[in-house]
């Protein structure tokens, strides 16, 4: 029997066990995604000349340093079937998805990833996941598609690949459980006057993230073609009854000048707007809007649009009251970013329902039941961006380690 | 055998006097010398940006390094103290200030400069890195400075997880707290931390005697209580510090208009600018205005800066009927002349209000004790400030002395179940080091030349720790565990047999004019 499971290996998750391990306890990670790791394993370093502290290598290092240390029991892809608590003692059903990858045989040489012709359908791991097994995607590997393709499997130098893996049950037992089961991005279809997925030229920031990320600069969607005028709207899918979260997710305000930067510093001609509704940073003189009245081309105002129209060519009108007259002021960009926000995953719900816990009205589990011994940290319990979430999962530690007594 | 030596230089053109080709020509230079396995360009603020690359070589398993810095001021504070990051051996790193080579005769000198670096570099590759020492805890307790909410969470969550802990504290707490393991001091100023990493001594005075309590480790938890608030003479309207505006709301007698402030400096340019605590803020607001404590309640702020869930509570609070008013630095509000109203350009309106006021409730701070052990820890001096950068993106305050922690202001801008992640995390750096039940020290240690020992127990007298005893031979020996590298002993020996390994003449005169000048200035 291990002390602690800890459902969901984000930052929360991952500050949690290196607390508990650093302090003696054994510990369990189960997360339902192929590599664990939460948001940040999405999310890129935006520090394009210098280090603007967006965290984002702060678990990711952390869950390095626990994986190469043996610290702790990962458990990916793995689901939460049944939960079961007699006497402070938590037993816990999984139900393992196959990988299509043995983990006991697999020796992370990467011949797999290189022969595979098609994009995404073997995943090498990335820097910061549990394991360094690679995951095959059912949906895109040609060998499931048109049972065809064996390529991975003859490159494996030890076997390893195995189509016909089965999903397995396992089970585990503990004196206590964190649930930090996290956040996802909020989807801004909801934002109907924003136009996104009627606009190829609306992307939300993650996708402007990823298009940077492959293919080293932004590209407009549509044609292509490197936009010259781009405008950042701040608050899309927060702090609206339109479609998105009514509370602010408190992230998106650094995300969102990190981006900017990151933009400009890759392209320093281009003309950014930054349109946000209140900037909610707390250095003591506001850096960011300092950093942004000493660029000529990037323009930093107060007052979120009222909707985004088409406009020839793919560019996009984007319609605001002025904040200094009242009057409207229509602008042309050529792409628009909205900065999402984050609400509670989908799966906080079956998890919440699984150890008989509430939620509030916005989806998060507010509070643990410590008497019962499960625990609740990270971004599942209230916003919260990624340091503090790794430190709210030591927190955890600390009411499990002052419950439970250290050994 | 000769290691590799990795010389990090801070590549400003301002501070070096050195035009970029000149800089490149120097770096180039250095790379040149197959003692010298890299050269890393470091921007401005230099000595953070060096402190990192430090880290991050000691990640990569290279262990020494020389920083070349071109400002004495910031070369001398590198080298004093333990400002180095711990995995690195301070003994390794050198810093060299080549300022004054670099402007002699008014041009610029690559190549002194050059052979500078080259022969430290070859002195440093030879170098022997100190062995860790383990210092057993005389006293496996910590201590917990604070009277606030904070200091009792930390130390009742430390107490519960079975460890002894001493508070003391400015007020009396015995009320709010009582564990097993958990000792009070109550009504107790601290005055000094003496000791050193493992044993600490706090001396605090409590009631007008000295007191003397040992420790482990210490915790110090800086908190913001405005026990005696400031209040700016220059308001001629009745003004409230927002702190005591819960204890008072009861008894308040009628107002016109009640205006919040976010920050008192905008309209009094002699108060001290402070970030509220938004939660108490919003509360504060919300109670006035459901209690109509008068017919118009304004929050007249920057930005709302009401993170996470606290947007709720200022929905809640302007349908409550508070208004928001929001200013920008370009437009400030004003008092006006009678004393009556304020005046504030509406950003969001774009029009100029006129809000009745004749009541003011802003936060106002006072400072807490924690200026002496800024001074007198070596704590780094920016930690008010980084302790003041809490909120979404907050930078946890670490001090740089081992064995001692921090806790930020409490309450600051969140409420404090939102707080509770910094809470958590320093304990588990606090549990985690007491639970070692040794400290380990890296440092220089005295090494004794028998051959000239005479033993006059000079030494063994001397020393501070213990450290120095006679052996079976009758010559003097020092215990490398319990040495701390003070240097005392090498200076009062008269038959010069003691030495400091690792620890030069050069780097001794240069940490006695840092603190010369500490002095003077
Ligand atoms: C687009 C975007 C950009 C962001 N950028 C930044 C930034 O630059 N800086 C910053 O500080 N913060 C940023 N954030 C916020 C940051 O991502 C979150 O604060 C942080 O990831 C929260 O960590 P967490 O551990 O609570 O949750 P998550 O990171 O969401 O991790 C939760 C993990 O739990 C797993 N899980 C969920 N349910 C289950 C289940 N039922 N069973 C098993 N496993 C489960 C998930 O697969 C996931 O791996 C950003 C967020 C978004 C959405």
């Amino acid at each position: 029997m291990i002390d602690v499971i800890i459902v969901g290996g984000g930052p929360a998750g991952v500050g949690a066990a290196e607390a508990l391990s650093k302090l003696g306890l054994s510990v369990a990670i189960v997360d339902n995604s192929p590599f664990g790791g939460g948001v940040p394993i999405e999310l890129s370093c935006k520090g394009e000349s210098e280090c603007t502290k967006c965290h984002v290598c702060m678990p990711r290092d952390a869950a390095e340093r626990m994986r190469s240390e043996g610290a702790i029991d990962a458990y990916p892809m793995a689901k939460v079937r049944s939960v079961n608590i007699i006497d402070n003692n938590i037993e816990m059903e999984l139900e393992i998805a196959p990988r299509y990858v043995r983990v006991n045989k697999c020796i992370d040489c990467g011949k797999c990833v290189a022969v595979c012709p098609i994009e995404g359908a073997i995943i090498a791991p990335p820097h910061g996941a549990m394991t360094r097994v690679p995951y095959i995607a059912k949906e895109l590997c040609a060998h499931f598609t048109s049972k065809k393709c064996n390529l991975c499997s003859d490159a494996c130098p030890t076997d390893a690949i195995k189509y016909r893996e089965r999903p397995r049950k396992t089970k585990l037992a503990a004196r206590a459980v964190i649930l930090a089961t996290g956040q996802e991005p909020v989807d801004p279809s909801g934002s109907l006057h924003y136009g996104y997925g009627v606009f190829p030229n609306v992307i939300t920031s993650l996708e402007a993230e990823r298009i940077t990320s492959r293919y080293g600069e932004l590209k407009r969607p549509s044609d292509g073609k490197r936009p010259e005028k781009v405008a950042l709207i701040q608050c899309a899918g927060s702090r609206t009854t339109k479609g998105g979260v009514e509370y602010c997710s408190k992230f998106c305000c650094k995300y969102g000048i990190r981006i900017a930067r990151a933009l400009f510093d890759r392209n320093p001609e281009m003309n950014i707007s930054f349109i946000y509704m209140d900037l909610r940073t707390f250095e003591p003189r506001s850096e960011a809007i300092k950093w942004a009245r000493r660029k000529k081309n990037v323009a930093i105002s107060q007052g979120v649009p009222g909707y985004i129209q088409g406009a020839e060519g793919g560019n996009l009108v984007v319609r605001r009251t002025s904040p200094f007259d009242g009057a409207i002021e229509d602008e042309e960009f050529e792409l628009v970013i909205l900065n999402i926000g984050g609400r509670p995953r989908p799966e906080t719900k079956v998890i919440a329902e699984h150890f008989s816990l509430s939620l509030d009205e916005h989806g998060f589990i507010s509070r643990g039941d410590p008497n019962r011994g499960i625990f609740v940290a990270g971004s599942c319990k209230a916003p919260m961006d990624i340091e503090e979430s790794y430190a709210d999962g030591k927190a955890a530690a600390i009411s499990i380690i002052s419950a439970l007594g250290v050994k | 055998m000769a290691k590799k030596v990795c010389v990090i230089v801070s590549d400003c053109s301002a501070c070096s006097g050195l035009s970029k080709e000149d800089m490149l020509s120097f770096k180039s230079q250095l790379l040149k010398d197959p003692i010298i396995s890299s050269v890393i360009g470091v921007r401005s603020p230099c000595i953070r940006s060096a402190r990192q690359e430090l880290k991050k070589l000691s990640l990569e398993g290279c262990d020494r390094a020389i920083i070349v810095m071109w400002c004495p001021p910031a070369s001398q504070g590198l080298g004093k103290g333990r400002i180095l990051p711990s995995p690195v051996d301070p003994h390794l790193v050198e810093i060299i200030d080549l300022s004054i080579v670099a402007r002699k005769n008014g041009q610029s000198q690559p190549g002194q400069m050059t052979s500078a670096v080259r022969s430290r570099a070859a002195k440093l590759s030879l170098a022997e890195p100190l062995r860790e020492r383990k210092m057993k805890f005389a006293d496996p307790a910590i201590a917990v400075i604070g009277s606030g909410d904070w200091a009792i969470q930390a130390a009742d969550r430390l107490a519960a997880c079975g460890h002894r802990v001493k508070m003391i504290s400015s007020g009396d707490v015995s009320e709010k707290i009582n564990r097993n393991g958990l000792e009070i001091i109550a009504d107790a100023e601290p005055e000094d931390i003496a000791g050193y990493p493992g044993n600490f001594t706090i001396r605090y005075t409590k009631s007008g005697s000295a007191g003397e309590a040992t420790a482990a480790a210490v915790l110090l938890v800086s908190e913001r209580i405005a026990a005696e608030p400031r209040i700016p003479k220059s308001i001629p309207v009745r003004f409230i510090p927002l702190e005591k505006f819960s204890d008072q709301a009861d008894q308040m007698s009628k107002a016109k208009g009640i205006v919040f402030m976010d920050d008192l400096r905008s309209i009094d340019p002699s108060a001290p600018s402070v970030v509220p605590s938004w939660h108490t803020l919003l509360e504060a607001a919300k109670t006035a205005a459901a209690a109509s404590l008068a017919s118009s309640v304004a929050v007249v702020a920057r930005d709302v800066k009401s993170t996470g869930l606290l947007e709720l509570l200022w929905r809640e609070a302007a349908d409550t009927g508070v208004k928001f008013i929001r200013y920008d630095d370009k437009s400030r509000p004003r008092l006006s002349k009678d004393g009556k109203s304020i005046q504030v350009k509406d950003l969001v309106l774009g029009e100029v209000l006129d809000l009745p006021a004749d009541t003011v409730i802003a936060p106002t701070v006072s400072r807490p004790w924690e200026r002496i052990f800024v001074e007198k820890l070596f704590l780094p001096s920016d930690w008010d400030l980084r302790a003041r950068q809490r909120g979404p993106q907050r930078g946890l305050a670490q001090s740089t002395c081992d064995g001692i922690f921090m806790l930020g202001y409490a309450g600051y801008n969140e409420p404090f179940d939102i707080i509770e992640p910094e809470l958590g995390s320093v304990l588990v750096d606090v549990i985690s080091y007491i639970r070692q039940g040794f400290h380990v020290a890296r440092g220089a240690v005295a090494h004794i030349d028998e051959g000239k020992c005479s033993a006059c127990y000079t030494c063994v007298r001397t020393c501070p720790y213990r450290a120095a005893r006679m052996n079976d031979s009758w010559k003097a020996e020092i215990v490398p565990e319990k040495c701390l590298g003070c240097g005392n002993c090498v200076a009062v020996c008269p038959s010069r047999a003691i030495e400091l390994k690792n620890c030069t003449d050069e780097q001794i005169r240069a940490q006695i004019s840092a603190s010369l000048q500490e002095v003077i200035s």
